[in-house]
């Protein structure tokens, strides 16, 4: 009796890949991240300048209460090794769809933040 | 491409399926596709696509269009925003969802007022409103101050403290909550970048009268200045030019207003109508060196007045059963008084001529009546099912 092979379950896992195409499309997306929240710390100490607004983030309220250099420090930071780390992954799905998403927030917080800055 | 390579065919197998009889094909490894070192590698995953950049960007534009659609909602939903609508005299300025004005303020081009909880400042010019403070109690009936470069009101921050001053500057839109003005008892008064405001810093809340001190403060520079202080002097405090006034109780209650620049004191008469009966301060504004103040009586009759401080010389401005307002701005002073078929916004030039209509209210109720230059606003509350806000007509010149 002849064992049947076992059926590789190749076309599941190949799903999970990204081509060069969507390799592009995740370096882009991560530049336009580490923009959006260059762009999303400086409208944020504008904002709190102005006097219009609070750091509803605990983190970020106690970064900026330590200094704006730290704070600074902290979220370009923090976003920069999670660009680099996505990238690292850029060959999986998941980083891009976790790019896709974290772009779009930043996104749509930078949006609000001009809209309701040049609303005042 | 590392895809690609992982989907080709594998070694021993024809078409991609395995051969009858030929062991099992081994299946590739499970992480992911190595990519290829090599020039041709590079070339091929670095060359520039032009449609990523435009998925990228489709990306974030999307994002940005529901952070635009965030906003918009929240602005559709807000309770602050006024009805503004420009009509031949001027502004109709309705508080919507039946919020009613509890003090107002004009300069210039600036009208600020507190409506519920809001404090709001209307630039008359470009017919646009904007939210300068929340209250979070809405206790406070103290009018906003403002002035051509700030406005100035306050907050109630819960709790037993008072109330704190926040200040906002028209030319960089920043706002701010001053730092040690404790004990505020009366609301601020400001001209131009300096304010003034009447405080008891040593005020427990127990209820303890203590010395209230006429405090000034220069906004764009800093720097206090104790103008008076005293267990008799009280609010409300007014401001014009370099002159700050206070009231000072006692008998007979009076008014005192010192000029910073020169230090001359005046000191004015208060609570007594032109009969010689007593009665009660509804209202006073302060233009130059006049000062104009408004009495009530017991039985509803009340009594504007004008007072030169230089000459000394006190005029009766209008008399009459239910008058409200009482404001001055140069020779101009405005007030409102009952009329056939409703209320008249009454205007008089102290340099001479008669009382003249300004315009004529036919329903509600004038709670306020204020000048600046040739504007004037009075604040109509007419109940929830009418008109509640501000409106405005230009002064003939």
């Amino acid at each position: 009796m002849i064992a049947e092979a076992p059926t590789p379950r190749r076309s599941r896992i190949r799903r999970v890949y990204v081509g060069p195409f969507g390799q592009q499309v995740l370096a882009y997306l991560l530049a336009g991240l580490w923009l959006l929240n260059v762009a999303d710390l400086l409208l944020t100490e504008y904002a709190l300048w102005l006097g219009f607004a609070t750091e509803s983030n605990d983190v970020m309220r106690y970064f900026l209460h330590v200094g704006t250099l730290t704070a600074a420090v902290f979220k370009i930071g923090i976003v920069t090794v999670g660009a680099l780390v996505l990238w690292r992954l850029r060959r999986y799905r998941a980083a891009l769809f976790a790019a896709v998403v974290l772009a779009g927030i930043f996104a749509a917080v930078v949006a609000y933040q001009v809209f309701w800055l040049t609303s005042l | 491409m590392p895809a690609s390579t992982a989907s080709g065919p594998t070694p021993g197998t024809l078409g991609g399926g395995p051969a009858p009889g030929a062991p099992a094909p081994v299946a590739p490894p499970l992480g992911p596709p190595r990519e290829p070192a090599g020039a041709g590698a590079a070339a091929g995953g670095r060359r520039f696509r032009p449609g990523a950049l435009v998925v990228a960007l489709a990306v974030l534009l999307v994002g940005a269009a529901a952070g635009a659609g965030m906003f918009a909602l929240e602005q559709a939903s807000v309770t602050w925003r006024p009805h503004a609508t420009r009509i031949a005299t001027g502004w109709r300025i309705a508080c919507p969802h039946g919020l009613v004005i509890h003090g107002a303020s004009i300069s210039g081009d600036h009208l600020a007022w507190v409506s519920g909880p809001y404090t709001v400042v209307f630039d008359l010019t470009r017919g646009r409103s904007r939210l300068l403070g929340i209250a979070r109690e809405s206790t406070a009936a103290a009018a906003p101050a403002v002035s051509e470069q700030y406005a100035a009101w306050l907050e109630e921050t819960g709790g037993a403290g008072s109330p704190s001053i926040w200040s906002y500057r028209f030319s960089t839109s920043a706002r701010r909550r001053l730092a040690s003005t404790p004990g505020v008892v009366w609301a601020p008064a400001l001209s131009g970048a300096t304010l003034v405001w009447a405080g008891r810093p040593g005020d427990s809340g127990a209820g303890t009268p203590l010395s209230t001190a006429i405090t000034t403060r220069d906004l764009s520079r800093g720097g206090d200045r104790v103008v008076a202080q005293g267990p008799s002097v009280d609010g409300p405090v007014l401001m014009d030019g370099m002159r700050i006034g206070w009231f000072v109780s006692g008998r007979p209650p009076h008014y005192d207003v010192r000029d910073l620049a020169g230090g001359q004191l005046w000191s004015v008469d208060l609570a007594m109508l032109a009969s010689g009966a007593w009665a009660d301060l509804m209202g006073i504004d302060l233009s130059g060196t006049t000062l104009v103040w408004r009495l009530q009586a017991a039985d509803g009759t009340g009594e504007i007045f004008a007072a030169d401080l230089i000459g000394g010389t006190t005029q009766p401005v209008a008399s009459g059963p239910g008058l409200s307002g009482g404001s001055i701005d140069g020779d101009v002073v405005v007030w409102a008084q009952p009329a056939v078929g409703g209320t008249s916004i009454m205007c008089r030039r102290l340099s001479g001529g008669s009382p003249f209509v300004v315009a004529t209210v036919a329903t509600g109720r004038v709670t306020d009546v204020l000048v600046s230059g040739d504007t004037v606003a009075w604040i109509d509350e007419s109940g929830p099912s009418g008109f509640n806000g501000i409106e405005t007509a230009r002064l003939a010149q």
